[in-house]
């Protein structure tokens, strides 16, 4: 019979909602009713429902109340498995790991400390912010390793974005990681049925080498002007790959502030990003190089930026 | 060579005459004081006696002053949580609550805790003049993370512009406090900047490249060494880090050594690391330790290489975890037996000692790493050879080898740990050290006349004389007997009637006389169940 104390594992870049799922976590029957231990790492007011704490009196750990470097984190981790192994004995632990944690790190400290066999994952649940997602994907590494180690994904605020970009987001988070059961929501507000079915699956930690970026981000600056035609031809061509474009382009006769969200392009004359031509694209499913060049190609730069 | 030589020669990639040492101490130092993290960071005399007490006891070649990656933020208007038995942490983000740059603290060699930082530097400078100073500032990255906060990484697509005029505010901050160390006495600047391996090549390229490659350039003009050091999943960024042309780059265990020694071959620069913190330095015995800095040393080689752990030494990493790492590094013979003992690691135990040393001779076995290539070894085989003819065939010795896999399975099996040990009759008696001969003798004939006295116990012999003897008859003639094999025998009288029955003699069959012997098997040993078993078919 298998005696170690599950963990779930909730993970998400810093906004994605993790809170607001812990809470609606903690209120479900079957949680409820359970001795559990939690473990904090992202800094702020807590943000745990007060009268859910209260009335179930969790032991509730604070990990380095705000720290984000990885050392600092694991030893702190280590004495709480330690403390919560020994002396408290839950039922079940949750922990809420920090915004830029990575998932390997701390399976694979639960293995380094004696932990081991006191505790394991049983459920590794990531929230997904629908309106950032991309921006963030595109520029930190840990947001992609939390997606794909997940069991779950919950991609979340999904009424603070058109359907367009809510659809890019799952096709994002399906082609990160087409294992994992997936919902979207709002506050961080799932049925119960979708918690209960989550199945652990075990991944080894190794995550260190780092596989070419699924999203990649890049930036075109040049001092000529461009055609407008041709540059909202290239941005039809390329809507597939192009996930999130900002910036202003010199057309000669105006410039404009324009904007890529969902496949839709917003373009405003009276606003202006840069007195030039400068341009940040997030795109994938095509070699970032190749995307590169055709814009280099049409905003009229003789090398890259 | 002294130390300081020895860990700029490996910055310069030039000779050394071993891996320099330079252990990242920083709050690590409050529990040698026995104070916590936060005490020792507040106080320039505790950091001054915590180092002092590091230096005395690790024996490094280089150390920081001070390793607290939010001096800075502080200054500047972050809030900071403090922490038993961790560096602070940042807590609030000015630049993410209204604040503008220009709003921000001016920050310079007087400000908040720098002050006494520097204070404490230029006491290190002074007070261990042979010592590489290392000065630790927080890269520009990472600082711009603590004024604006985790929303940065989005803030890198939707104002890039702004994130990079952070990043150059920052990276002027960097310069200000450089100078204040180098004019402090420091050798070293190491730019300390974790949060860039949370992003791609890329984005390093267009927000940190630069910064950085600034910041080195202007160490250098000061005439100091630099250092980029950067803790965590940072392999993408190895050879963008490289190119910003620090003299030196220094990771932690995500990265595999071989790859930035090739990296750093290839760039012309010196490269350190990577000791694990937490599996070994912080939970693992001296031994691990030793074995993860020979390994480290294996693979870093003799050429721009600085052995290290991978970052901020975690407070709570036993002493004797650091004490044990500068014997390894200064002894090549302790790399040796390492280096062998290294093979153990998968080796099943294939035999079982648990009976070792029943024989009717005293068994020595030596456990050697090679008498006939290391002195050590030689010494303690020829001490035991010396004195084994005093015992005229009673005392056997043997070598093992352990470079050969039995005498390391043997090793194994008898709980051996270190090299040389002498073993008398499986008991594990001198450890790395050459007994004297009065001592070595004292141990064996300790274990003679132990030994002796278990066959006395084992032999005991008793006469039951069963039912009335009324004459005394049987008393005297077993007495008699007794006496003439001189032998120590007790003689037992049993006349109930119950006692007689349970030898299988009726009482009408009296007198009778039995003879038990005592075969005295174990001491504080319980034999395993079939051993039992054995014995008992054995009688």
């Amino acid at each position: 019979m298998d005696n170690s104390i599950p963990i779930i594992l909730i993970t998400g870049f810093l906004g994605s909602g993790k809170t607001s799922f812990l809470n609606n976590l903690l209120g479900l029957d079957h949680i409820k009713e359970k001795k559990i231990s939690l473990i904090i790492n992202e800094f702020g007011k807590l943000g745990i429902d007060g009268s859910l704490v209260e009335s179930n009196e969790y032991p509730l750990y604070e990990i380095n109340k705000g720290s984000v470097f990885c050392i600092c984190v694991k030893t702190d981790l280590i004495k709480t498995f330690k403390d919560i192994a020994e002396n408290v004995k839950p039922d079940l632990v949750i922990i809420e790991a920090t915004g830029i944690a990575q998932p390997g790190d701390i399976i694979s400290l639960i293995k380094d400390s004696e932990a081991d066999y006191k505790f394991r994952i049983s459920s590794n649940i990531c929230l997904v912010d629908s309106a950032n997602f991309i921006k963030v994907l595109a520029n930190l590494k840990s947001v992609k390793e939390q997606v794909k180690f997940a069991d779950a994904v919950i991609i979340n605020k999904e009424d603070l974005v058109l359907q367009g970009e809510l659809n890019i987001v799952k096709e994002l988070v399906n082609a990160i990681n087409p294992s994992a059961k997936k919902v979207t929501a709002s506050f961080g507000r799932v049925s119960p049925s979708f918690i209960n079915n989550i199945k652990h699956r075990s991944e080894p930690a190794d995550i260190i080498s780092c596989p070419p970026p699924l999203v990649y981000a890049f930036s075109v600056e040049s001092g000529k002007k461009t055609n407008k035609e041709t540059f909202l031809k290239l941005l039809e061509n390329y809507k597939n790959n192009i996930l999130r474009l900002k910036g202003t382009v010199d057309f000669g006769s105006e410039k404009c502030f324009i904007e890529v969200a969902g496949k839709q392009v917003l373009l405003d004359n009276k606003k202006q990003y840069a007195d030039h031509t400068k341009v940040s694209v997030i795109a994938w499913n095509m070699a970032e190089q190749e995307l590169k060049n055709k814009f280099i190609e049409v905003c009229g730069v003789p090398e890259q930026v | 060579m002294k130390s300081k030589e020895r860990v700029l020669n490996a910055i310069n990639r030039e000779s050394v005459d071993r891996a320099p040492w330079v252990p990242f101490v920083g709050c690590h130092a409050g529990q040698l004081l026995g104070v916590s993290a936060e005490e020792y960071l507040k106080s320039s005399d505790l950091m001054f006696d915590g180092i002092s007490k590091a230096i005395e006891l690790y024996k490094p070649d280089g150390i920081p002053v001070c390793f607290d990656l939010q001096v800075e933020a502080e200054i500047l208007g972050c809030d900071l949580t403090w922490a038993e038995e961790n560096p602070p942490a940042v807590v609030s983000h000015p630049l993410s609550s209204g604040k503008k740059l220009g709003d921000l603290p001016e920050i310079n060699s007087e400000s908040g805790r720098l002050k006494s930082i520097l204070d404490v530097t230029k006491k290190v400078r002074s007070g261990f003049p042979d010592l590489a100073v290392y000065g630790l500032i927080t890269g520009p990255f990472t600082l711009a993370l603590h004024l604006y906060g985790s929303d940065i990484f989005m803030e890198m697509f939707d104002h890039a512009d702004y994130v990079k005029e952070i990043i150059g505010y920052c990276t002027e901050i960097g310069k200000v406090i450089s100078k204040s160390y180098i004019d402090s006495g420091c050798d070293v600047i190491a730019i300390v900047d974790p949060m860039t391996s949370q992003i791609g090549p890329e984005q390093f390229k267009e927000f940190v490249t630069p910064y950085a490659s600034s910041l080195f350039s202007y160490i250098r003009e000061l005439g100091a060494k630099s250092s980029f050091f950067v803790c965590g999943h940072a392999q993408q960024n190895i050879e963008s880090m490289c190119e910003c042309r620090p003299d030196n780059i220094s990771i932690d265990e995500n990265i595999p050594l071989d790859f930035v020694r090739n990296m750093s071959e290839k760039y012309k620069i010196s490269f350190g690391g990577n000791l694990q913190l937490t599996a070994v330095l912080l939970l693992g015995t001296p031994e691990d330790c030793q074995e993860n800095a020979v390994n480290c040393m294996e693979t870093g080689g003799d050429t721009g290489f600085i052995l290290a752990p991978g970052c901020d030494i975690p407070y709570a990493t036993p002493r004797e975890n650091l004490e044990s790492i500068i014997k390894v590094i200064e002894d090549p013979y302790q790399r040796d037996i390492i280096k062998a003992l290294d093979k153990n690691r998968n080796m099943e135990i294939l035999y079982n000692m648990r009976d070792y040393g029943q024989s009717d001779k005293v068994i020595v076995d030596i456990i050697t790493l090679d008498s006939e290539a290391c002195a050590p070894c030689q010494y303690m085989v020829e001490s035991v050879k010396n004195i084994t003819p005093e015992f005229e065939g009673i005392v056997e010795w043997r070598e093992h080898k352990i470079k050969n896999r039995e005498s390391l399975i043997f090793m194994t099996a008898l709980m051996v740990r270190n090299i040389p040990t002498i073993c008398i009759d499986g008991q594990i008696t001198f450890v790395s050290q050459i007994p004297p001969k009065e001592q070595l003798i004292a141990a064996i004939q300790k274990r003679i006349i132990e030994k002796l006295r278990l066959k006395i116990q084992r032999k005991k012999k008793v006469v039951y004389i069963l039912g009335d003897d009324k004459d005394k008859k049987f008393d005297s003639e077993i007495n008699k007997a007794i006496l003439e094999l001189g032998e120590d025998i007790q003689v037992v009288n049993v006349t109930e009637r119950e006692n007689i029955l349970s030898y299988g003699v009726l009482p009408e069959q009296t007198p009778a006389v039995v003879v038990g012997k005592y075969n005295l098997k174990t001491v504080r040993k319980l034999p395993a169940t079939d051993v039992i078993k054995e014995w008992l078919k054995g009688e």
